[in-house]
Order: structure tokens, then sequence, then C-alpha cells
């Protein structure tokens, strides 16, 4: 359901000229349309006193644990029909020397038969930790409002080394 | 992982929300103590699960206890698999009922003491199993399947 919304959110912020893409096809494409914020985009910008090799282990940890995950929803109409819907949710992380990024992904099921979108699905969340000093680190975290926001929320705490968990992705 | 959402249109009876009854069989133990649990919970009800696996590496169920605040003890096999799933209920009125889960395993040893941390805070959840040898040193266990049933 949310993501139904996310689609059509993202297509009419195309439409109306707020962003000046289509749908992102890579994660440069969603830096690019999200850096600037608007209803349904989010940029954070922020300097941590944690290592860029913690939070990269933070992100080697949890993205796959946390993110390589389906949800699947089911409600009951008035009509006594029950529909089910699955959303599936894709995490890579890019570990470098001075950078590390992680990219979160996510669909739902059908929707990829009506709408041209990268392979694991629209990007929902990128987040990229640079290296700052031996122990700090500067990260710049995109998010859709949509659907990224409790992900976005774990991943400012795996950036912050606190609280580290899952993201519970029926938030 | 797999987690579900339910948003039913008519509203849970009240019975359900209050219910502390875990589903199935309640785990009752004959073991020594020597599993901690260290509980911190926020907005949800959190349930444990315990199974052991068969000799084709499927679980069996030894039953399931509610999880409260706080801390806990009870006994699993000392030496052996045990497989654990911890499952977070949720319920708001706009979202209806939710449940995460999250499992793993722990492979006993004789002699040890072994801990669960188990947190839902800010709608993040996290579990984390660890042994602790006899002079208090801690050690995080991977909790992933016993070589024999990769």
């Amino acid at each position: 359901m949310s993501y139904r919304i996310s689609v059509m959110a993202l297509l009419a912020a195309t439409i109306t000229g707020c962003m000046t893409a289509a749908i992102p096809m890579n994660a440069g494409e969603f830096r690019d349309a999200f850096k600037e914020e608007s209803r349904y985009a989010r940029h954070e910008s922020y300097e941590v006193a944690v290592a860029l090799g913690d939070i990269t282990k933070n992100f080697q940890r949890y993205a796959p644990k946390c993110l390589d995950a389906t949800v699947k929803s089911s409600g009951t109409t008035a009509s006594g029909r029950v529909s089910t819907h699955s959303y599936h949710y894709k995490a890579t992380v890019l570990a470098g020397k001075e950078r590390t990024e992680l990219h979160v992904q996510s669909y739902h099921a059908g929707d990829e038969v009506f709408i041209k979108m990268p392979k694991d699905g629209l990007y929902t969340v990128v987040a990229d930790a640079t290296k700052v000093s031996s122990k700090k680190s500067r990260i710049d975290l995109y998010y859709s409002t949509i659907n990224g926001e409790p992900i976005a929320k774990a991943v400012k705490n795996w950036t912050h080394n606190k609280n580290l968990g899952c993201p519970d992705l029926t938030q | 992982m797999v987690v579900r959402i339910t948003r039913p249109l008519i509203l849970l009876p009240l019975f359900f929300l209050l219910s502390a009854c875990v589903g199935g069989t309640l785990y009752r133990s004959s073991q020594p103590e020597n599993l901690t649990i260290n509980t911190r919970l926020e907005s949800v009800n959190a349930q444990l699960e315990l199974f052991t696996m068969d000799e084709q590496c499927q679980p069996v169920s030894l039953g399931g206890l509610r999880l409260n605040e706080g801390k806990a003890r009870l006994g699993i096999a000392p030496s052996g698999t045990t497989y654990y799933e911890v499952t977070f209920k949720g319920f708001s009125l706009l979202r209806g009922s939710s449940t995460v889960s999250t499992n793993g395993f722990i492979d006993t040893r004789k002699g040890y003491d072994y801990k669960l941390e188990v947190s839902y805070v800010d709608n993040v959840y996290n579990v984390v199993a660890y042994e602790i040898n006899s002079k208090g040193h801690k050690r995080e266990l991977e909790g992933v399947a016993p070589r024999q049933c990769r």
C-alpha cells in the first residue's frame, strides 16, 4: 500500500516539476533527485564521532539482516474479501577505505509490470559515509518520506553506533 | 526475513489486545537454568518460542513464553542446538496489528551460560545471543544454523 503511494508520489512529483528527473534508476540519480528537499524527499547531512570502519561494520552487519526482507500485509475489504500485498526490500553495501555507501531498494509485488524501475526496486534510502578523520565521519542520508523514514531512522542509529537493530518495516 | 502486518477493518476485540496468553504450548524445562533473557520493550508485546532440531534439521517446537520487561531465567539443553524465534506484536488503530519476527541458533556447551538481549525501542528491534564462560567472559554468538543444517 505504501509502495503504491510511493510510486504515485514520485510520478506526481515528476509531473508537477518537483523533480527534474523521472524514476531514479541508480543511486546517483536518486541523490540528484532527493538532494533538494520536498514533501517526499529528505536529505540530511551530518558528522558523527564514529570511525568509518565502525559504520561500515554496522552497515554490513545490519543491512542484509534487516533489509533483505519481504513485508506481507493483509486487509479485509468491506465485502469481506481478504487482500494481501508483498513489499520486497533489498540492501546493498559498497564498502571502501574512504567511503561506504548503503543503497536500499523496495518494490510492491506486481508494480514492476506497470512501471519501469531498477532491477531490485525503487531507491528508497541511500546513505553515504565518508571518512573525515580516524574517529569522525560525514554522513549524507537521502530518503523518501513515503516509505523510507523507518529505515532512515535505523540507518542513523547505525551511523551513530547506538540503539543498533533492525527497523520495524511494518511501521 | 518475513514480517507481517494486518489491517483489519473491524477492530480486534479488546480481549485480544489484553491477552497475556501465548499461542501454542507454554515452554517448560527441567534443565538447570542456563539462559538469561533481558528484555526491553516499548509499546509492543514480545513472545519467545524455542525449538530443538530433528535429524532432518527441521525445528520441533518446545513451546513458547511471553517476554516481559526485565530479566528472566530458564533452562535450555546444555549441549546441542536450540533454535529461537522472537516475535514482536504491535497494534495501532490506524495500522491494525503487525508482527515482526527474528530468529537464530544457540549452540550450547556444558559449563557455559547463555544470554539473550531482546529489545524493541523506537521502532527498532534487536535480539543478540551471547555465550558466557565460567569467568564471566561474554562472546556474541553469530546465531547461524549449525554446519549440518546449512
